[in-house]
């Protein structure tokens, strides 16, 4: 067996999975024998690790894999089209949405979305509409985590067993790195310990940590790659070359139509529906825990995605090829440096892997499965707590499932879904399709729930039917769209578009602009054709003095 | 922070979100490749300032338009109730609705 380089990155990965069990293990000491407290942290999270889980939650392989890679792709527009709008939607939902539904929660005694919808709908059968969307919605989202998790191992450890067995040794530019299938396999089987071991305080500490990690050492690497990618002296000088070069293409947004920029301003508003962030609202100590994720939230997303993409939009200049010459050659390699990626999806662990050292690329791995892994864990709890609350307990009844029987399914639910999304990624396109691309789909059905959620807080003529053919309208819309990007040979998935005639001209609307709009129309509509809700559930839900006083 | 004092912080922060919206959408770096400092684009630079903008807003909002924390009451129940329209979560109360409940009582065992 030939050894490489990739060795020591495959051991201070191996080293932090090791960390994250150790983890669960500790924070499984801490769990107190109680649901609420496995599911929500018996409410008892303060703002520091609100802020942390909360931005490690939002912050996927999409924030870093997908932002420099569609960076390199389409330039610095990116940063506009969903990070500065997140630091606007992002807080905005925090503050409305999030804020009120954790005092209906804490009154009410909610613990998921369904529950909350149930009691506001005033109709039992909400869940059984509801589950299968959330779910099926989060199906992409896990799959962003595991194609970005099982690419970035295998491209970082590629060469490390050259000859070895189960696909180690399969041709191509990653030849010896641990197989896709392999990374992503374990990484998910490690998310799943922590996860069923730690409960939520577990995945609020795990997730904490990961945020860190990936903050601290995404700064490093931005530091590390622009000094050897500019060559100069120091990294102002570096910054200066390396902006220098840039093609005027990639530095303004001149490929990007204008309007499509500004129905991005719509794919942030999932967040508002997202279940796991539902969920991590529910665990806040007070409504005050609330201010400081709010306030920080837009400087935490500037911190991870503008270095992300300036390295990304960086990697467009000729100046790559020319550092990955050198520190090719530096190290003492005789063989011609690994090609540029044609994926976009591996330009930033291509950049780690050649311009770090080995031992800091480690690190560095480490830090983007961090922020892979943060947002599978609570996507993974979030689904196990939909099933046993909403499905299992609700329909059996409390007192016919015991503890064990609701560990088995719960555990069972997770795993099951956890398979399918790894069975559509080896078995589907979706290896190769872009992360970006997939994230901003999977997004869009959320984004198309959000009138919902909002109408259920804030519009006290919002009726069952209406929210069931919102809710519909969303679905449907979003599975019809999403088949015809899928199977159109000429087209991105990412940049399907609906177009509509407009003259003579034909005027291209994103899929989440139809989507929302067709959720948002038939809800309305509907509402206002069918009966009002009770008072009950008006005085409930509207009155002041049971909601706390929460925004109006 | 008045009721009526926090509505009208609510107006403005509202309007603060309208002016930022507007502000992103920036037609006039559009097409503009000059450097900011040497470094950033232009059009990434407003972005930035945006960013930084919203966090200043946000800030705004904890200062002026905060809804005052609820009484505390502890949470009786995380009651999951059972099958049938109109059963939905049961409404589990509060403290001082059910008189001197103290402390949290969990919704059952976990599920480790």
């Amino acid at each position: 067996m030939s050894l490489h380089p990739g060795l020591p990155q495959l051991v201070v990965i191996v080293a932090y999975l090791g960390l994250l069990l150790m983890l669960a293990v500790l924070s499984n000491l801490r769990l107190k024998a109680t649901r609420a407290d496995y599911q929500l942290a018996s409410h008892s999270i303060g703002p520091v690790l609100l802020l942390l889980s909360l931005f490690g939650t939002t912050m996927t392989g999409f924030a870093l894999v997908g932002s420099s890679g569609e960076a390199y792709r389409a330039g610095i527009g990116v940063y506009g089209l969903l990070a500065s709008s997140s630091g606007i939607i992002h807080s905005l939902c925090f503050f409305t949405i999030g804020l009120r539904v954790w005092k209906l929660a804490k009154r009410h005694g909610y613990a998921t979305q369904i529950a909350f919808f149930r009691d506001r709908l005033e109709s039992d059968r909400i869940g059984l509409l509801l589950f299968p969307v959330l779910v099926g919605l989060s199906i992409p989202y896990v799959l962003v985590g595991i194609i970005s998790a099982g690419g970035i191992l295998q491209q970082l450890t590629a060469g490390l067993w050259v000859d070895g067995p189960l696909g180690f040794a399969t041709e191509g530019p990653y030849r010896g790195g641990v197989p896709s299938w392999l990374g992503a396999g374990v990484v998910c089987g490690v998310v799943l310990t922590y996860v069923f071991f730690g409960g939520m305080r577990g995945t609020a500490w795990a997730n904490a940590l990961q945020t860190l990690v990936f903050m601290v050492l995404g700064m490093v690497t931005f530091v590390i790659i622009v000094n050897r990618l500019g060559g100069q002296s120091d990294l102002m000088a570096n910054m200066r070359r390396l902006a220098s070069e840039l093609p005027a293409t990639v530095a303004t947004r001149s490929e990007m139509a204008r309007s499509q920029f500004f129905m991005y301003l719509l794919i942030p508003l999932s967040v508002g529906m997202f279940p796991h962030v539902f969920q991590h609202w529910l665990t806040a100590r007070r409504a005050s825990t609330f201010k400081l994720p709010v306030v920080a939230h837009p400087i935490f997303i500037l911190i991870v995605w503008l270095p992300c993409v300036l390295l990304g939009a960086w990697a467009t200049t000729p100046l790559l090829a020319e550092a990955v010459q050198v520190a090719w050659q530096a190290r003492g390699f005789d063989t011609p440096p690994p090609e540029i990626p044609a994926n976009p999806n591996y330009i930033l662990p291509y950049m780690v892997k050649t311009l770090t050292p080995p031992l800091l690329g480690g690190f560095l791995a480490a830090g983007i499965l961090a922020a892979i892994m943060s947002s599978l864990d609570s996507q993974f709890l979030c689904l196990g707590t939909i099933f046993n609350n909403d499905i299992v307990m609700h329909y059996r009844g409390e007192n016919r499932v015991s503890d064990a029987q609701q560990v088995y399914c719960t555990r069972g639910f997770v795993i099951g879904i956890v398979s399918v999304c790894y069975a559509i990624y080896l078995l589907t396109a979706a290896q190769a399709a872009s992360v970006f691309a997939l994230g901003v789909w999977c997004f869009s059905g959320f984004a198309a729930l959000f009138p919902i959620v909002f109408a259920a807080l804030y519009w006290r003529r919002l009726t069952k039917a209406g929210a069931y053919s919102g809710i519909s309208a969303a679905i449907t819309s979003w599975a019809v769209l999403f088949y015809f990007a899928w199977t159109d040979p000429e087209v991105r998935l990412g940049d399907f578009q609906v177009m509509l005639p407009w003259g003579e001209q034909s005027l291209a609307i994103m899929p989440v602009v139809v989507m929302f709009a067709s959720s948002l129309m038939t809800m309305v509509a509907v509402s206002l054709l069918t009966r009002p809700p009770s008072r009950e559930t008006i005085a409930k839900f509207f009155d002041d003095a049971n909601v706390g006083g929460a925004a109006d | 922070m008045t009721c009526c004092g926090i509505r009208s912080g609510h107006r403005l922060i509202w309007i603060g979100v309208v002016v930022l919206i507007v502000l992103r959408q920036d037609h006039w770096f559009w097409d503009d490749p000059s450097l900011v400092a040497g470094i950033l684009p232009i059009g990434l630079a407003w972005q930035v300032a945006i960013s930084i903008a919203a966090a200043l807003l946000w800030y705004t909002a904890t200062r002026i338009a905060w809804p005052a924390d609820p009484v505390e009451t502890p949470t009786v129940v995380t009651h999951i109730g059972s099958a049938g329209e109109g059963a939905g979560v049961a409404d589990v109360g509060t403290g001082s609705e059910l008189g001197s409940v103290g402390g949290e009582i969990s919704g059952g065992e976990t599920s480790r």
